[in-house]
Parts: C-alpha cells; sequence; structure tokens
C-alpha cells in the first residue's frame, strides 16, 4: 500500500487528504488493517483491475467508487484519420500559450468545460472547488516546466492541452478539452489528434494519458485514434468530516 | 428514395436508431453522438449528397432539424 499525502488538496478543496494506492501483494485483510489508520477528511484509494475482494472490502468500510482511470498509449508511429476527420484537423491549428492565453483558458475552465470529473460530481464538493482544483493543477505544472497549447479555428481559441515530458521519450498530455462554445461542436478530436502532432513533431517515441470513464466520448475518441489500452484502475472515495 | 429519407437513413444508420428517434434528435443527446459519432454523420451526409460540408458547418450540425438548414446551403433540400 502507498499513501500519498497529498497536501495540495488542502489547498484545493479546503480538507486534508490521503492518496492510497493498492499494490499487487497488498491482501484484503492487510487493506482492512492498514487502510483505516491512514484516512484522511477526503480519502482516494485507487485500486487495480482484478482485486475484487479489496473492491467489495471498500464498500464494507465506507467508500464510493467515483470512477475508472483508464491507461491509453499510443506508439506514435502514425495518426490515422480518414479523409474527412483529416480536412477538418487540418482546419484547426494550435500553437504555444502566452499568459493571455493562459488566462482565457482559466476563465473557460471557470465557466465549467469539466463535468466528469471526481470533484465535480462529488456533492461534497462543488463547482468552484473542481474549477480552482484544475486552474491549481495546470499553475503548478507549468512552474515544474510543462507545455501549453491552445486550438485554433479560424481566429477563434476553441480549446487546449497540455504537453508533459515524463522521461524515457513518454510524453503526458495530463488535459486538454473544448472551449464552453465548441464543447458541442464536434471537434473535440483535436483536443488528441494535436498533441499526438506535437509528440511527434517534437520526437517522442510513446503518448501515454489517462481516460476517466466517466468521460466516455473522449475515451471512444482515443480508441477512434488507435490508441491501445494499457491499464486500468478503479477509484473510491471517503468523506470523514 | 427522396431526400427525407436519405437524410433520415444516415441518421439511423451511423447511430443505429429508429428514424421516429431522430425526431428533435440533438448532439449529444445519445451517446452514440459525440464528436466520433459526428464525424461518421457528416461523412454518411457528404457521400449520400455527394456535397462537401465547410468545417463551420460541421460545427453548426448541432441537431437534426438544424442540419435540414444546413444542407439547404448546399442546395440539399430536405423536407
Amino acid at each position: 500500500m502507498k499513501v500519498i499525502n497529498a497536501v495540495w488538496e488542502k489547498r484545493n478543496l479546503g480538507v486534508s487528504c490521503n492518496e492510497i494506492s493498492i499494490e499487487p501483494n497488498d491482501t484484503a485483510n492487510f487493506t482492512k488493517k492498514e487502510l483505516p489508520l491512514n484516512e484522511s477528511e477526503y480519502t482516494v484509494v485507487k485500486v487495480p483491475n482484478g482485486k475484487f475482494d479489496i473492491m467489495f472490502l471498500l464498500k464494507e468500510l465506507g467508500y464510493t467508487y467515483v470512477e475508472s482511470s483508464i491507461n491509453l498509449v499510443h506508439d506514435l508511429k502514425e495518426i490515422r484519420l480518414n479523409p474527412l476527420q483529416q480536412r477538418v484537423m487540418d482546419s484547426i491549428s494550435y500553437s504555444e500559450m502566452n499568459n493571455n492565453d493562459i488566462d482565457e483558458l482559466f476563465n473557460e475552465i471557470r465557466k465549467g468545460i469539466f463535468t466528469t470529473d471526481r470533484i465535480y460530481i462529488d456533492p461534497y464538493f462543488n463547482s468552484d472547488q473542481a474549477a480552482n482544483r484544475y486552474i491549481n493543477w495546470i499553475s503548478d505544472e507549468l512552474d515544474k516546466g510543462c507545455k501549453i497549447f491552445k486550438l485554433t479555428f479560424k481566429d477563434a481559441s476553441i480549446g487546449f492541452f497540455t504537453f508533459k515530458d515524463i522521461g524515457n521519450n513518454v510524453c503526458y498530455p495530463f488535459l486538454a478539452g473544448m472551449y464552453k462554445d465548441y464543447l458541442k461542436s464536434g471537434l473535440g478530436m483535436s483536443t488528441i489528434e494535436k498533441p499526438l502532432k506535437e509528440a511527434i513533431k517534437s520526437g517522442y517515441k510513446k503518448y501515454s494519458t489517462f481516460i476517466s470513464s466517466n468521460n466516455i466520448n473522449t475515451f471512444s475518441a482515443h480508441v477512434a485514434l488507435n490508441f491501445s489500452f494499457k491499464k486500468i484502475y478503479h477509484v473510491y472515495i471517503k468523506h470523514t468530516i | 428514395m427522396t431526400n427525407l429519407e436519405k437524410y433520415t437513413k444516415a441518421f439511423e444508420e451511423t447511430f443505429n436508431i429508429t428514424a421516429e428517434q431522430t425526431k428533435g434528435l440533438e448532439y449529444q443527446a445519445i451517446s452514440e453522438w459525440d464528436s466520433v459519432g459526428h464525424m461518421s454523420l457528416i461523412a454518411a451526409l457528404e457521400d449520400a449528397f455527394d456535397i462537401m460540408m465547410d468545417t463551420d458547418d460541421i460545427i453548426d450540425f448541432s441537431s437534426f432539424e438544424k442540419g435540414k438548414e444546413i444542407l439547404a446551403k448546399y442546395d440539399v433540400d430536405v423536407k
């Protein structure tokens, strides 16, 4: 069992938070004994697929299942698009953001462009907390050197993607989305196709990302762009306040 | 086959729904009409009517009814 004191969630959500990852060798008996000793005001438990006894145990211990996190990877050998997808993607460009673009992005996040994450859907939290968590997350990653790009159609900013190097020639675009006015535009695939292009252009060998099972549309767009499934873990939460 | 029948058939076959379900249908109202489904629908309509839609129109194609207005711009009368 790996326990991380997620101190950033105190700033984001106003609660203490431990993020606990169940490891392959953790048994249900061990988890039953150790988990209660490591709980916080808001506890997040990540369970690898196949640990069914622990999934049932978590229910017994008062945890709620909120999502599964699906790791998808792309080998960056080829971006396969049909002619229509190619035509539409060719009409969208991307460029690295300046400070004004970042302000625009944060305003878009405050408008509520993300509505499926485990904070937004949790009645213990509110949409402002969910939005601020994203803004703080992006700000922290920018301080650590990640890149952030805007997507443009004609002269309008329509969305964004982040781009992070995680070593070994692997990039991890940890967050992407369409802006409010373009959420229903059908252009969502650009939030995946453009980072793929950037990854190939920058010489990466692999693209790795995590998709929430609550966001099936994004999952389906990754499948359409030939991502491969790598692994999945299930996320449970518990509030003790 | 009339243009309306061809138009409706594109929705039925793309989203695996009935003609009845196309009435009032809007983007994302069913799980099949997501961004991937949207591209499939537009491709089916371009094939059916031998047209090539502008990206602006692909973006604006937000419902079954709105699509009829958009196709009129390409001289396809769907009524």
